[in-house]
Parts: C-alpha cells; structure tokens; sequence
C-alpha cells in the first residue's frame, strides 16, 4: 500500500536489511537526486556516479539514520556534500571549463518545425542559450549555487534548504537573492528588462 | 516600507510565499515604486530563463549497477571489518606472539617427539643385536655427518645374536646404525662396542 510506504518507513526496513525498500526508495528519488547532482554540477558524465555515491552512502547509513527531520532533507545534505567534494576535487586537478564545445548537449528541448533550416537555426539559438545559462549558474558560487538548486529545482522550502545547508532562514534568502542578482548581471544577454 | 525591506522581501512574493499582509504591502510598493518593479521584472526573467536549464534522464542500468556495487561493498565490509581489527597495533602484535608461541611450541614438541621416536630406534636396535654383550659392528667410517652425505651401506654384516647364530642386518635397522646423527647413545654404543672388542680379545 503506498500510503505506508513513507520514505520514513522505507528507512526502517532499509535499517533491518530489507534491499526491496531500498529498491523502492531508489525509485522514488532517483531521478530527482540524479538532476540534482547534474544542475549543481554542471557535469552530466559524472551524474549517474554521483547519484551512485549518494545511495551508497545512504544504504551504509541506515544503521544510523534517525526519523528526526525529513528523509529528503537528510538525502540533499548527503547529495551536497557529495557533490561538493567531486566540484573540489575537479578545481584541484584542473580548472573546469564550461566549454560549449566540450559539453554534451543534453536535456534541451527540441522544437518541431516543419522547416529544416529553421529548425537547425533555431535549435542553435536554443542551445546557446541552455549553454549560457548553465554556465552562468556554473560560474556561482558553490552555496549561492546548493541554495538556488535546492529552492529552484529541487522544491525544497527556506526552512528544508536551510536544514541541508545548515544555515538560518534569512542565510538563505540572502543567498538567493545574490544569486539572482549575479545571474541577472551575467544573462544580460538573454533577460531583456 | 522602505525598498530595502521590500527587496529583501521580493523573492519570497515572486514565489508567492509571502504572508497575505505581507503581499499586500508589498505589492502597494511595487505600484508606486518602478526600481522595485523593475527588481521583480528581473527576477522574473531569470526565472524563466533557468527553467531552460534542462533535465537529463539515468541509464535503463542505473539500478542494476547500484546493486552490484552494494553486493560488492557487503563483501568487503566482512574483510575490512577484519583487517580493520588486524591493523590496531596490539591485536597484531599480541596475534604475532600467540602464533610465534604456538609454532615454537610445535617445534619443540615435534622435535622430542623426533628425538623420542629415534632412542627408541636405538634402543631397539640396541637390544636386538648387542643383547648381552656381543653386538654389530658398528662401521667406524660413519661420521656425524652422515645425514648429508649418507655412507653407502655395507654389505650384509653378520653380528653375534645371543644365541651365537650369525644374523643379517635388515635395511631399516643399518640406517638407524649408520646414521650416528640419530644416535643419542652413541658414546655408550661405542663404548659397547669397544667392550666387546676387549672382550672377544680376552677371550681368544
């Protein structure tokens, strides 16, 4: 019965060993966690991995896992520090370069037109500006980048957001709206105001 | 309100988590402040502009390879777990001494046991055909080392039984003889040896 198979209660037989819990609770969150990973990283190729990393590291901690606040709260602060850890390995080898030319163009809508120029050409405008705001978010700083994430896309509330980056309410609307006002400034080229 | 704390406030009315008097105030701001309203435009841009961002979606084996790296980590934990216990310092060390102890004990006592089992050899030997005096003759050219370089064994020597009868030296019995690195007794033997000699002399 869905109704009983709260993520709290999937933690619970996951702590008992129960692998079909764990199954479900992969199913349950993987394709957010992965789209997570990749809009914070910026890095498709290493996504999946990641998202591995992560439920690794939850399956390993169940033992430990107690229901104090939501499960999906504990699983994006395990995701950010995950994610963290692989952004500062990747700064300390070499600089990453949000290359257009070196990104695999993925997840961007496609427009149907009966044209085929027209459909090349505007599918280039489409790219290019996926790639610029991407690189744009990229370029954020690592906690103005989690916080946008999390509220954005991931549709955590201040409160849960504030819980994984453990700051206050307040950190993270400042956080926010810095975040904003830096994209503002570098998509000047795309946000007619 | 002042437009910092409208400002401070714009994001949360942009995602309509404002309370209801909140938003009030604020959108009486906005009509009567255009740097505000155009703060909000902005902010509104953007947003659209990041849901542009894109979506991908996991590989048909995203759980299959998930499980087999969890099979693959229940494995390892049993040996790290161990290893783990292996690495402190005094579960090593004290694991080294049991195991010296233990193989030092083996040694010794396969060592008597060794020892036992050839005066045993000996003694039998010795009983068999020194009897009550006259013996073999034991060959003087067998040195200690013999175990390395084992003396080709004579030809069938005879000794004296106690019944006086001439006997032949079975293989198993010469080795025992030849070999005075398993001979504990071998003064006494030689001493033997030497009394039977003076012997036989007084005798003729």
């Amino acid at each position: 019965m869905a109704g009983d198979n709260s993520d709290v209660d999937l933690m619970v037989r996951i702590k008992r060993g129960d692998r079909e819990a764990f199954n479900a609770l992969v199913q349950r969150y993987r394709k957010s966690l992965i789209n997570f990973i990749f809009r914070f990283t910026c890095n498709e190729a290493s996504s999946e991995d990641l998202a591995h990393e992560v439920f690794l590291k939850v399956f390993q901690s169940a033992a430990r896992y107690e229901p104090k606040a939501e499960f999906s709260t504990w699983l994006y602060r395990i995701a950010s520090n995950t994610a963290l850890n692989f952004i500062r390995d990747q700064r300390n080898r070499a600089s990453v370069s949000i290359d257009a030319d070196s990104e695999k163009e993925s997840g961007i809508p496609r427009i149907d037109l009966a044209d085929q120029r027209v459909l090349v050409e505007e599918q280039l405008i489409v790219q290019e500006r996926v790639r610029t705001i991407r690189k744009a978010v990229a370029r954020l700083p690592d906690q103005q980048r989690l916080a946008l994430v999390l509220t954005k896309y991931q549709g955590l509330s201040l409160k849960e957001a504030a819980s994984v980056l453990k700051c206050s309410e307040p950190a993270v609307k400042s956080l926010l709206f810095r975040a904003y006002t830096t994209l503002r400034e570098r998509l000047v080229s795309v946000v007619s105001v | 309100m002042d437009c910092r704390r409208i400002q401070d406030s714009l994001f949360e009315h942009h995602q309509n988590r404002l309370s209801g008097g909140l938003t009030i105030e604020v959108r009486h701001h906005l009509d009567v402040c255009p740097e505000c309203r155009s703060l909000l435009e902005s902010l509104k841009l953007v947003d659209a502009e990041l849901d542009r961002f894109g979506e991908i979606t996991s590989s048909p084996y995203f759980d299959q390879k998930l499980n087999v790296r969890i099979d693959e980590l229940a494995r390892q934990s049993w040996y790290s777990g161990l290893f783990r216990l292996l690495r402190q310092p005094y579960v090593l060390s004290s694991a080294f001494l049991l195991l010296a102890t233990v193989s030092l004990w083996i040694g010794i006592r396969h060592q008597q046991a060794a020892r036992l089992k050839n005066l045993e050899d000996v003694i039998r030997v010795q009983e068999k055909y020194l009897g009550s005096g006259s013996g073999t003759e034991v060959p003087r050219e067998a040195s200690p080392h013999t175990a390395q370089h084992p003396v080709s064994p004579p030809e069938a020597t005879t000794g004296q039984s106690p019944a006086g009868a001439e006997q032949v030296i079975p293989d198993q019995d010469r080795a025992v003889i030849e070999n005075f690195d398993l001979l504990e007794n071998y003064e006494t033997l030689k001493n033997l040896d030497l009394a039977d000699s003076q012997a036989s002399t007084e005798t003729n």
